[in-house]
């Protein structure tokens, strides 16, 4: 399943945005631009079309509409998020469109559309709608009754994966949420466990190898079980000790927590994948080889893969192209989004063989960021 | 003998192979290079690479890309270098030193020998000849990784940097691009000589 087109109104950062996607894309801007919200807006799709989520509790995770609906939303209260996708050759198109409704932090479709190719398989409000103004407190999309004609488009949409891990949580290793999506790493050590052993041993041999190119001490590791059956990654290094003995996963560092989970996610198999500033705590020279590893997996598995990055060091890959850069600039009017293609000087100085680094990175950075060096830092009393 | 480390500086990813090729020849041991990503980072950084220089050998390794003269541009962006620094220019780019080994770039594409230019050094494009090879590749995934896709405006496939590194590190022959290409003969003699001057400030 590949996400080919995103187009939002009001939604959080952005009063309006519409843009292509490529199979593999980075969505690059200054902080607090939006970058994550628009992971949020598919994450939020995938949490609707869930049978045991839907539209109400997509919302109600996010703190009602409120926190969702764009600070530049003025006479148009209405929030929509809408997508084009291709699933098995097949083009869908599905525009979901909501507003508060009477009681407090729910919500109601104001209306809900969707084609398959130029075919117009639902298009709400509907004359049943009309009869029980109730109904439009859930999308059609989340009801496996109603949705039967579009049943692959829901099912494509819940294999969306979103991955940000938080070294934190996987050291703590907490009992499962119960979530299957939990995205922060609590149950990251559950997943692994869950996945068929001849399958998480291969994958875990061949992380194993790419982790000794980062980490060269790093000898061996595995997933064991302990008492209570919950499970732990063990890893053995290189010591002066020759005994020394195996360290779990509250011992390993960040970057090597990081790895294990950008590695463990690529090899995966399911939907768009969704991967938050996957340079964190890497070192820069491991960081430049992830645009790689995500072609690599492109050229196997076809799976689409969106991160969002301010790393030089990820930019620099020579083979990124203009159309796979999503630009997000801060205007007075919301975030506006450019794909790298559709701006000429984006466009002219890759052409130019200019890396993404160089030719995008300069439009990040705030205009002000000298007087960060002068700012008074003295605590005031 | 102590082994003698070399500290390397390349515009992009795909040229890293080739420099450590290079360094290993003349018997350096070179240290994970530097990618300054573009030359025009690198220019940045010049000065502080030619500070470095003094007391430890540096190998920075550029393309000659749209400017006339290597001699020129040498001068140009390094008119006082220290003792041991070497700046080198690839003619026109690293991927005519590549190309240079003919019959190891037709066997690694599937492409007949004689699609493979003669005179690598001559050629405006080195990188777009190379391209254009692998277009007529037999091999799906040289085809696929190396050639733009459809519908994207990058000069090289998503896959370039990786598959030309792998290719140099394991196929690519030194001694026979150094016959063939001019510009790559001159680096590793130039190599040569850094060598000599840091055996000469260590003893």
């Amino acid at each position: 399943m590949k996400i080919t087109y995103l187009d939002l109104k009001n939604w959080r950062n952005f009063k309006a945005a519409k843009f292509a996607l490529q199979s593999r894309m980075f969505i690059v801007g200054p902080n607090a631009t939006g970058k994550s919200n628009i992971l949020d807006s598919l994450r939020f799709l995938s949490e609707v079309a869930d049978p045991q989520g839907g539209l109400q509790r997509a919302i109600s995770s996010r703190r009602g509409i409120s926190p969702i609906r764009s600070l530049f939303a003025r006479k148009d209260p209405e929030v929509m998020v809408r997508v084009q996708l291709e699933h098995e050759g097949t083009a869908w198109d599905y525009a979901l469109a909501f507003k508060s409704g009477k009681a407090r932090d729910a919500v109601v479709v104001s209306s809900e559309v969707v084609k398959k190719g130029a075919k117009v398989l639902l298009s709400r409000p509907d004359g049943d709608d009309d009869k029980d103004a109730e109904r439009l407190s859930q999308s059609h999309l989340e009801q496996v009754t109603a949705n039967r004609s579009f049943r692959e488009l829901a099912t494509a949409l819940t294999s969306i994966r979103y991955l940000h891990v938080v070294p934190q949580l996987v050291r703590e290793s907490l009992p499962s949420t119960g979530s299957a999506k939990d995205p922060f790493g609590r149950d990251f050590l559950e997943r692994l466990a869950s996945v068929p052993d001849k399958t998480r041993k291969g994958r875990l041999k061949k992380i194993e190898k790419a982790l000794q190119v980062a980490v060269p001490q790093l000898r061996q590791m595995d997933l064991v079980r302990d008492v209570r059956g919950t499970p732990h990654l063990r890893l053995r290094y290189h010591h002066w000790r020759p005994n020394a003995g195996w360290q779990q996963e509250e011992q390993l560092s960040d970057g090597t927590l990081r790895l294990l989970g950008l590695l463990w996610a690529l090899m995966d198999k399911g939907g768009p994948l969704l991967l938050e500033e996957p340079e964190l705590s890497l070192h820069s020279a491991v960081a430049a080889k992830v645009p790689q590893m995500m072609a690599r997996v492109l050229q196997r598995s076809d799976r689409q893969v969106i991160v969002t990055t301010h790393s030089a060091d990820l930019l620099g890959d020579e083979g990124i192209a203009p159309e796979e850069i999503l630009l997000l600039t801060p205007t007075s009017d919301g975030t506006r989004a450019t794909v790298g293609a559709d701006d000429e000087e984006i466009r002219a100085l890759m052409a130019a063989g200019v890396p993404a680094s160089t030719a995008v990175l300069p439009r990040t950075a705030p205009e002000n960021i000298a007087e960060l060096d002068t700012v008074s830092l003295d605590s005031p009393g | 003998m102590t082994v003698q480390p070399l500290y390397i500086v390349v515009e992009g990813a795909s040229d890293v192979e080739i420099a450590v090729k290079l360094a290993r020849h003349v018997g350096f041991e070179p240290r994970p290079p530097i990618t300054t990503v573009g030359s025009a980072a690198m220019h940045r950084r010049l000065s502080e690479f030619n500070r470095a220089a003094a007391s430890l050998p540096w190998f920075v390794l550029r393309d000659l890309d749209t400017h006339s003269c290597a001699a020129n541009l040498v001068r140009e962006l390094l008119p006082r270098p220290r003792r041991l620094m070497s700046l080198r220019i690839a003619v026109r780019e690293m991927e005519s030193w590549v190309l240079a080994d003919r019959e190891q770039v037709a066997a690694w594409l599937k492409v007949p020998v004689t699609k493979v230019p003669n005179d690598s050094d001559g050629l405006p494009d080195p990188k777009a000849t190379l391209i254009n090879l692998a277009r007529q590749s037999k091999v799906r995934s040289l085809r696929e990784g190396l050639v733009p896709e459809p519908g994207l405006s990058s000069t090289v496939g998503k896959l370039y940097p990786s598959q030309i590194a792998r290719f140099v590190r394991e196929a690519w022959r030194l001694d026979v691009a150094v016959k063939r290409s001019d510009s790559c003969r001159r680096a590793v003699a130039a190599l040569h000589a850094l060598k000599a001057r840091t055996s000469a400030v260590a003893t």
